[in-house]
């Protein structure tokens, strides 16, 4: 098991290395990474004033060694419209997104598990159908379309909830609303499916058969044995967490790391995006790295094959 | 869709298996080149349910508008008008004539609509062919070569599982600009990777295969395998795969351009008008509700027939 820990742990310093080397190699890949942060164009002597001052006029595998010791030393850069730090950015904003994103999770188990399993026992019922059509629509209309429908509703019409800023309680609804739609789904689903898988299993039939109650049978031998598949579905959650609060927040001017990311893109702030692309992939793979020892810790049947 | 055995997510998301997906119903026992699914497909397609038949029936029913938005356009989508600004669909007391209403600047909702389905359906069409071309060559090369080849690969693939694409296509954007074309590039490799899985697995499994080590003793080509082998048994596979990549393509163009960092101005795509809609959503919510109603149809009904297709060919996808 540990041997499956370092392996996999190699993996994780292997992906966040390669991601290093992308983000490098990314700025230099138009030639002159200059242009690629001013995109304004520059004056010569400045320039080339510059191309000293970023050490740009050295051989690129140097440039290489001085951009990871920066990193190594916690230098990321200072954004380049607002001439600060960018980790000190980061860090003001990861609060707001991590409220959100908390709560959108929370949500999206305690919704998305119960759907599952309404939709996996009733599942030739009208209950269970509707359930799992809530799900597919949940699924398939994204992100921004839930956003704009919920604040013209609720917003607009009825005057019922904020839509945008994040200063009371109220604020959160709409947005952990949107940002968990996807997720309950998704959730919803694979529950459904993993329990569908198990209650075929024959020792189904022996927990009927030695009399168990029916209560017992589902949340004790089913659920359990078909929340496995779900928990590594939980991990890879964080992806689509990701990918939508950069969505979401634009969209309720929430003021959180994923408004910040797509702001530095439409300012073309290198510094900044580079920071948030490092940070966003180091998060997603050490998740995943957890859920992959959650997942053998709390299933045996893999350690043996890992 | 609600018999749907093993949801396939967007492919960030599934469970990963990277050998699993081989088995393309029963294709061990069929003959070289006889499996592909076409004529039985085209059977299939008539015993569909009928929610499935008004799917392909919608779908094909934009591609027309989206291919004849000339002539299917009721207005000229660029055409403004001072007089007509920002009137309600015409069956709610608009002005007559505009369908869907007219925008802040007097243009034809409608029209718009049509053009920009027509920018979207294209961008999500040529993404998902070149998805499918990177991901298909590559998968057979994994296979069929093994070794570093394979082994690199595979970690281009992990790697790409690994991050979320849509800050891939971000900083793309951010060093590359805001063109069509960088965007159907970078559209197009973002899900490249499910079809460089499938291909690959088939190859491992059809490699295995009499006919396959016959050809090779024969002195057959590794290209020429693969065309005669492999591709013809991974071509259903693929075709489930399009449907549903489709709409994930789709999406992720048009929140691209809702962003404001797609599709730019003056070309309109659904998803930059959502966006462009957006700020004059309190007055005039069909400028908004509008292409955002066209997104949902596309994507649901491809969902939709993808599901079904799955079901119908019977693939276990990842």
């Amino acid at each position: 098991m540990l041997r499956f820990i370092g392996w996999r742990f190699g993996r994780v310093v292997l992906t966040v290395f390669a991601v290093l080397v992308a983000v490098f190699l990314a700025a230099r890949l138009t030639g002159n990474p200059l242009d690629v942060m001013f995109p304004d164009g520059l004056p010569p002597d400045q320039e080339q004033r510059l191309l000293v001052q970023y050490g740009l006029d050295k051989p690129i595998s140097e440039q290489f060694v001085n951009y990871l010791r920066d990193l190594a030393r916690g230098n990321f850069g200072d954004s380049l419209r607002e001439k600060r730090p960018v980790a000190e950015m980061y860090a003001e904003d990861i609060g707001a997104t991590l409220k959100l994103a908390g709560c959108a999770f929370l949500v999206s188990i305690l919704f998305g598990i119960p759907m599952g399993m309404v939709g996996a026992l009733k599942r030739r019922t009208g209950i269970g159908r509707l359930v799992m059509s809530v799900a597919f629509l949940g699924y398939a209309v994204p992100h921004f379309i839930i956003a704009l429908s919920l604040i013209l509703i609720f917003g607009f019409y009825l005057h019922w909830l904020p839509s945008t800023g994040n200063e009371t309680v109220w604020h959160y609804i709409l947005p952990t609303i949107t940002l968990a739609a996807h997720r309950f789904a998704s959730i919803a689903r694979h529950t459904r499916s993993s329990l569908l898988d198990v209650l075929s299993q024959d020792f189904m039939r022996t927990a009927r058969a030695k009399g168990l109650e029916e209560r017992v049978v589902i949340f004790k031998h089913a659920l359990r044995n078909s929340l496995i598949p779900v928990v590594t579905i939980l991990g890879l959650q964080i992806t689509g967490l990701i990918n939508g609060s950069i969505i979401i927040e634009t969209v309720f001017a929430w003021p959180g790391i994923g408004r910040l990311f797509v702001g530095a893109v439409l300012k073309r702030d290198f510094p900044v995006l580079q920071f948030g692309v490092i940070c966003f992939a180091t998060i997603v793979v050490l998740v995943n790295f957890l859920v992959d020892v959650l997942y053998v810790v709390i299933d045996p049947r893999i350690r043996t094959e890992a | 869709m609600n018999e749907i055995p093993k949801p396939v997510e967007s492919p960030h998301e599934g469970p990963r298996t990277v050998e699993t997906e081989a088995a393309s119903g029963g294709a061990a026992t069929l003959p070289p080149g006889a499996a592909v699914e076409s004529p039985t497909l085209f059977k299939r397609f008539r015993g569909a349910p009928l929610s499935i038949k008004i799917c392909i029936a919608l779908m094909v029913l934009m591609a027309i508008a989206a291919v004849f938005a000339p002539w299917v356009a009721p207005f000229d989508p660029n055409r403004t008008s001072m007089l007509e600004r920002n009137s309600p669909p015409s069956w709610l007391g608009g002005k007559p004539g505009h369908l869907l209403g007219t925008d802040q600047l007097g243009r034809d909702v409608m029209s718009r609509c049509i053009y920009a389905l027509r920018v979207s359906v294209g961008i999500a069409l040529l993404g998902v062919i070149i998805g499918c071309l990177i991901g298909v060559i590559t998968g057979v090369l994994s296979g069929l070569l093994g070794g570093w080849t394979d082994r690199i690969i595979m970690m281009i693939v992990d790697f790409q599982l690994s991050i979320p694409f849509l800050l891939i296509v971000l900083v793309g954007i951010a060093i590359f600009g805001t063109s069509i074309a960088v965007l159907i590039l970078l559209v197009g490799t973002a899900h490249w990777e499910i079809y460089a899985r499938l291909t690959r697995g088939q190859v491992l499994t059809v490699r295995e295969f009499q006919f396959v080590e016959a050809a090779v003793a024969l002195g057959a080509t590794t290209w020429r395998i693969a065309r005669r082998h492999i591709l013809p048994n991974i071509a259903s596979p693929i075709i489930v795969l399009l449907t549903l990549n489709f709409p994930s393509i789709l999406l992720l163009e048009s929140s691209l351009s809702f962003l404001g960092i797609g599709v730019q101005p003056p070309t309109a795509s659904l998803g930059r008008m959502v966006g462009e809609g957006r700020d004059y959503m309190m007055n005039a919510w069909w400028l908004v509700m509008s292409p955002a109603a066209f997104i949902v149809l596309i994507t649901l009904g491809m969902q939709l027939i993808g599901d079904w297709l799955r079901d119908v060919i019977d693939v276990r996808l990842t």
